[in-house]
């Protein structure tokens, strides 16, 4: 296809799509200033930025003082929640039934693993 | 003094103010041209009426924050909102509905002599350009259709003047493409 039936193409479809705007389109256009409200502009105005600032500024003060807080409780008590997991763990041998926290030391030598062992057999 | 004489820019800060007669004459000045655009770009026309009410609805609430010091015209940014509202709608449609829109074209049951009728080929127009590349679709509308400049056209997309000839150059050459194998395949049809 040339140019020039392409042009013709277009000027075609040109004409025949430029809908004009229905009434109803132009009445709620028209509509818009009477129902919706202006976004606020800049202002100079102290009380306004009072107004602005005041409430958002102690949020976030509470925020990072809470932040802190617990922060440094939270920490501490992880540590030690996972220190006394490890106090409490069971060690299971078969047909012996469960050696706990005492006993769970000399295990970690492994003669006397052994020997317990032959005793259960 | 008629109201020809006042710039858009200057109606837009009257509107930034409140003033509705401003509104008013923004609105009669650009609406129409504006939903032709839409309706091109989006093929759709109640989807365009939509577009329209929100671009009104973001020139009646953002006008307070006008900033004439910047120099920017008013018909290029309205263009960008239109255009970017366009884009959102394009993205939240579903597959089926652009379906939809390409089905409308008539089928080849025409005789010889409705195939290039002129409303046959506005139609073999309408669906060449829902298959062009946005960008492409885009530069063809501003310049062919809303005679925009290319300088003012690559404006409005944010490009250079090249990358703006570049689109319409491969706008044109794909639209011809895709124009001449429908009408190929129309012919097969009928032939």
């Amino acid at each position: 296809m040339n140019d020039l039936k392409l042009n013709e193409y277009l000027n075609a479809y040109g004409k025949s799509h430029s809908p004009e705007p229905s009434r109803a389109l132009i009445d709620n256009i028209m509509a818009i200033p009477r129902e919706i409200d202006q976004s606020p502009g800049f202002s100079w105005n102290i009380s306004d930025w009072f107004l602005f600032l005041v409430p958002r500024l102690s949020g976030l003060t509470a925020v990072c003082i809470l932040g802190i807080y617990m922060g440094g409780a939270g920490s501490s008590a992880l540590a030690e929640d996972e220190i006394a997991v490890i106090n409490s763990q069971t060690f299971e041998i078969v047909g012996a039934g469960g050696v706990s926290e005492g006993d769970a030391e000399p295990l970690l030598d492994v003669e006397e693993f052994i020997f317990a062992e032959e005793q259960v057999q | 003094m008629g109201t020809d004489a006042i710039t858009d820019e200057d109606l837009m800060l009257r509107i930034g103010e409140g003033d509705q007669t401003a509104y008013g004459i923004l609105v009669d000045r650009h609406l129409s041209l504006n939903l032709g655009y839409a309706t091109k770009l989006l093929g759709n026309e109640a989807e365009a009426e939509e577009v329209m009410q929100e671009a009104f609805v973001r020139v009646w609430k953002h006008a307070n924050r006008w900033d004439p010091s910047r120099n920017t015209r008013f018909t290029t940014w309205f263009y960008r909102v239109v255009t970017n509202l366009c884009y959102d709608v394009g993205r939240k449609r579903k597959p089926q509905e652009k379906v939809e829109v390409l089905e409308r074209i008539p089928s080849g049951e025409a005789s010889a002599e409705n195939v290039i009728a002129v409303e046959q080929r506005s139609d073999q127009v309408k669906k060449a350009l829902q298959e062009l590349p946005q960008r492409q679709r885009m530069a063809i509308m501003l310049c062919y259709f809303q005679g925009l400049s290319n300088r003012e056209a690559s404006e409005v997309m944010e490009v250079s003047l090249n990358a703006l000839e570049s689109y319409l150059v491969r706008g044109r050459r794909n639209l011809a493409d895709i124009l001449r194998d429908e009408k190929d395949s129309l012919l097969k049809e009928i032939g």
